[in-house]
């Protein structure tokens, strides 16, 4: 266990060919991939909201967030139902098949040289094997996102007002 | 003549079709718990009247209407289970336990047989049935109208019974007299008013019509009643009249009680007026629709209010904003009361599983009990409605797959007979239920199995009770065998699992193998719940409250002045600006003919300009909490059961969206 | 223009009853759904015909035409007798006590409409 109390085990998922984990006590549920309710004027990234469990919740197209190249839906795609304190958010991702231990020592802090933006949506990488696995932190995820969504308010408005 | 252009019969009642299933479905309803409650009367000499006499008449109402719509099979079986309650109702038959399973299967065959046509599928088969009816003599049918008396106020035996055991209970009798009148019933207070109102001072024993000494047409009542003379009087005001009914049945002789039975002290009999008032449903939904227009007013009040704050002195703006919040609570408090209204007891709803237990076990040979409690729990009468069907699919999955047959339990070292748990209770704003079974529990195995093939549960995943419920509960999950069905109780369950979740309560499962399975259902007290209409703009769904909308047209673009970038209609007099929803939502325009939704009053009018109007709905609203989607002009979301979210228009905050962009 | 009374406790019943009416010209329709109503419905408006179940709670139909035979004011209103019971005693009874027709349920809605156009003697089926 790490001091924080979160179990060492983790839900591993792919996007654009690389391996992503995030701690399996942050993982809700895992779905398939149904139709979603695209919300008007909310952020590109959002690809829309679902019923989920009684609950409207908006998914994020995590490609799309990290602005990578978006891609249609298949049968491997997954709907990672992701509880961070009071919020509910799912993200689409490539694929989501395994459920692995990860030691706290194989867990490394991110180099310096992916700090800056990017760095702060990982909470370290890991080697499985011969794969190297990208830990995502979660929180970070949901705050950059909101802060982003900020932004592009304020862009839009500053728009308007020329 | 006139020309044939109607082919049969049950083709000219089409449009009454739904009338009639409802009707059915109510007679039904009612004919399952008199059945139930019937049940002890097996042996008994005289059976309950009033219980017969209802069942008599509901299988009476099926029978005529079945015939009608030309539905025989249903007609038939009514037919039969009607000629043996006749029996029953004139005690020339004594209630066996063969012939209460008669009626029993007979209700059930009404049931499948109702529901076979409402399918469109193959009239049910009942002639099986029908011979079981007939061995119980209800084709032994008396055939004798009935002779009443000219006098209006001669009393049949069944009412000088009543009469008797009322007074032998310490009540009065009084005879009150009615004369109907156009004024009075343009006022409502017609016939069944005043028979209704006798509830509230005791019990309505007779009613007849009679001739006053001016030739004109009154009613007499009796009632029975523990009111005073002084108290009638208040109580009968001026429609009525009355008087003291004296029969020799008034001052019954002590002899009547030596029975064993002590006449019942005036302390012991509860006294008629009770607490409680009966509502239309549509009344309070009426209430609530009053209570959802306040809200909007107080929003644009508050709106208004914010807009006032640089021109007012401070003090004078606080103390308005402080009343304005008192009034938020104050609606929120009375939204809350008005929903408290609607809430019943889930006790008619647990007696119906009974009915189904019963049913089950007589078809799978198991032995099975049902234990309720809770049954006086109170939960939302449309949450009740929308439970019932997940209810009997979990109790009939626990007695299908659950439960073991006799013969395996006592192996196992259990009793027999199984039970079954049926819970319910309020814990702070949630209600429980839960549905218990002490069976074989679980397959976890053979569940996780098909979890992973189907790609539900991850490889290595630790396979938790949370994870089983999502696999059992994951749509299209196919039965392939028997062990299948038994490991995971079968399809349906996404099904409960959805209604669950549509009325905002989340679902729990324990089990233990061997054991048995625990299903734990938590709901909300109270729903948030409004009529809206369903609109689509560019083909996508949304919902807007009625309570929002004053009126509803159809753009006649013609009547459209265009200038800059606004939009006017002009309606009666006034013109409305128009707000283009795709354009607000940047959703590519639709072809074809448009419709505007006026919201908002004086200057804050606006036609919200949407492509069609599908209906009006009852839905329950969910809140939209998530920042990431908490956009301007929507205020929530609810599902119209598909799953599928569907977005609920904010009209306030669109009216100052559109304001807000013609100001910029 | 007649007023028909519809008496039955069925509401799916008296629809039926005024939907296989609702082709006759100049008829409108009263409804009541037990006895005392009906008789209500007679003293406080003009009805010049009753439709009249028998099996009903609280007032039977035989009782409801009694009364009226006996109250000058009805003892010319036509009442055409709508029931399940198909047994002569209940017809020859129904028909003594003063019925004007007595017909049984299940009934073909044309049959209805052409009993009532005779009783009320208003036009030919056919127009």
């Amino acid at each position: 266990m790490s001091d924080n109390q979160k179990p060492d085990t983790y839900i591993l998922f792919e996007l654009a060919e690389t391996n992503y984990a995030v701690n399996s006590q942050d993982v809700q549920q895992l779905e398939m991939v149904d139709e979603f309710t695209p919300v008007p004027n909310a952020p590109d990234f959002v690809e829309g909201v679902v019923f989920l469990r009684g609950q409207v919740i908006p998914v994020i197209n995590l490609r799309a967030r990290f602005r990578f190249e978006k891609r249609p839906f298949d049968q491997r795609t997954r709907l990672v139902v992701i509880r961070d304190t009071e919020r509910v958010v799912g993200f689409i991702v490539d694929t989501a098949r395994e459920f692995v231990t990860i030691p706290a020592e194989a867990i490394q802090l991110p180099p310096e040289s992916v700090a800056g933006m990017s760095g702060r949506y990982l909470d370290g990488i890991a080697t499985l094997g011969n794969r190297m696995i990208l830990l995502l932190n979660v929180a970070e995820v949901l705050k950059a996102a909101e802060e982003i969504e900020l932004e592009e308010i304020e862009i839009e408005k500053e728009g308007v007002v020329s | 003549m006139t020309t044939a252009t109607i082919q049969t019969d049950s083709d000219f009642f089409a449009e009454i079709l739904e009338d009639y299933y409802a009707e059915c479905d109510e007679h039904l309803t009612a004919v399952r718990e008199n059945l139930l409650s019937l049940e002890s009367g097996i042996g008994q000499k005289k059976a309950d009247y009033a219980l017969v006499d209802d069942l008599f008449r509901r299988f009476h109402s099926l029978k005529g209407m079945s015939g009608m719509v030309g539905y025989e099979e249903v007609a038939e079986v009514a037919h039969h289970l009607e000629s043996y309650l006749r029996l029953l109702r004139k005690e020339q038959v004594t209630l066996t336990a063969k012939a209460y399973d008669g009626l029993l299967v007979g209700a059930r065959a009404l049931e499948i047989s109702l529901v076979a046509r409402r399918q469109q599928q193959q009239p049910q088969n009942n002639d099986s049935v029908i011979a079981l009816l007939e061995t119980m003599g209800s084709a032994r049918e008396a055939a004798s109208a009935p002779g009443p008396a000219a006098d209006p106020m001669a009393l049949s035996e069944n009412v000088r019974e009543q009469l008797t055991a009322a007074v032998a209970a310490g009540q009065r009798i009084w005879q009150f007299e009615f004369e109907p009148s156009p004024e009075l019933a343009a006022k409502g207070v017609n016939v069944n008013f005043i028979r209704e109102q006798f509830a509230s001072i005791g019990q309505l024993i007779h009613g007849a019509p009679n001739v006053t000494d001016t030739g004109g047409i009154s009613f007499l009542f009796l009632v029975a009643s523990k009111f005073t003379e002084g108290q009638v009087a208040e109580w009968a005001g001026s429609y009525l009249t009355y008087q003291p009914y004296e029969t020799a049945v008034s001052a019954p002789p002590e002899t009547i009680h030596d029975n064993g039975r002590a006449p019942i002290p005036e302390t012991a009999i509860a006294t008629p007026q009770t607490n409680y008032v009966r509502v239309d449903l549509n009344r309070l939904d009426d209430l609530m629709q009053m209570v959802g227009e306040l809200v909007i007013h107080r929003a644009r009040l508050e709106d208004r209010l914010d807009g006032l704050r640089a021109i007012l002195p401070k003090n004078q703006w606080r103390a308005l904003k402080e009343i304005n919040q008192a009034i938020e609570r104050d609606l929120r408090d009375l939204r809350e009361g008005v929903m408290r209204t609607r809430m019943v007891p889930i006790g008619e709803t647990f007696a119906r599983m009974k009915f189904v237990v019963r049913d089950l076990v007589r078809q799978s040979g198991k032995q099975a009990r049902l234990e309720i409690s809770g049954q006086n729990t109170e939960i939302d009468k449309l949450v009740v409605e929308k439970m019932m069907d997940p209810l009997l699919h979990i109790v009939r999955n626990a007695i299908s797959h659950g439960l073991q047959l006799p013969e395996t339990r006592q192996a196992q070292g259990k009793p027999a007979q199984g039970t079954i748990w049926l819970r319910a209770k309020t814990e702070g704003d949630v209600v429980i239920i839960q549905i218990e079974d002490d069976g074989q529990g679980i397959n976890a195995d053979k569940v996780a199995q098909r979890g992973r093939e189907a790609g539900l549960l991850l490889d290595n995943e630790p396979v938790t009770p949370e994870r089983i419920l999502d696999i059992i509960c994951a749509p299209g999950l196919s039965t392939k065998d028997e062990a299948d069905m038994a490991a995971g109780r079968g399809v349906g369950m996404n099904v409960v699992r959805q209604t669950v979740e549509q009325l905002g309560g989340v679902m729990r499962l324990d089990y233990r193998p061997g054991q048995g399975t625990c299903f734990t259902i938590e709901l909300p007290l109270t729903l948030a719940i409004a009529d809206a209409l369903i609109v689509t703009v560019s083909g996508q769904r949304f919902a807007i409250p009625q309570a929002a909308v004053r009126e509803v047209l159809e753009v006649d673009e013609t009547a459209v002045t265009r200038f800059e970038n606004n939009e006017i209609l002009r309606h009666r007099d006034a013109v409305v600006p128009l707000l283009r929803l795709n354009r607000a939502f940047c959703l590519p325009p639709a072809n074809g003919r448009a419709f505007a939704l006026i919201i908002g009053n004086g200057l804050q009018t606006a036609g919200l300009v949407v492509d069609r109007i599908l209906g009006l709905r009852e839905i329950v609203v969910r809140a939209i909490t998530d920042p990431l989607i908490r956009v301007p002009g929507i205020s929530g979301a609810t599902e119209l059961g598909d799953g599928r979210a569907v977005l609920i228009l904010d009209g306030a905050e669109l009216v100052v969206m559109r304001n807000g962009k013609r100001e910029t | 223009m007649k007023t028909i009374l519809a008496v039955d406790d069925s509401p799916t019943m008296r629809r039926m009853v005024i939907a296989s009416l609702s082709t006759l010209p100049k008829v409108k329709f009263e409804e009541a759904g037990n006895g005392l109503e009906a008789i209500e419905r007679l003293a406080i408006t003009a009805v010049h015909l009753l439709i009249l179940d028998l099996n009903m709670p609280d007032m039977h139909g035989m009782e409801l035409l009694q009364f009226l035979r006996s109250h000058p004011a009805y003892q010319d209103l036509p009442v055409i007798i709508l029931t399940t019971r198909g047994d002569e005693t209940s017809r020859s009874a129904a028909l003594a006590a003063g019925a004007t027709r007595y017909m049984t349920k299940p009934f073909h809605p044309p049959e209805l409409a052409a009993t009532v156009n005779e009783v009320l003697g208003t036009a030919e089926p056919s127009a």
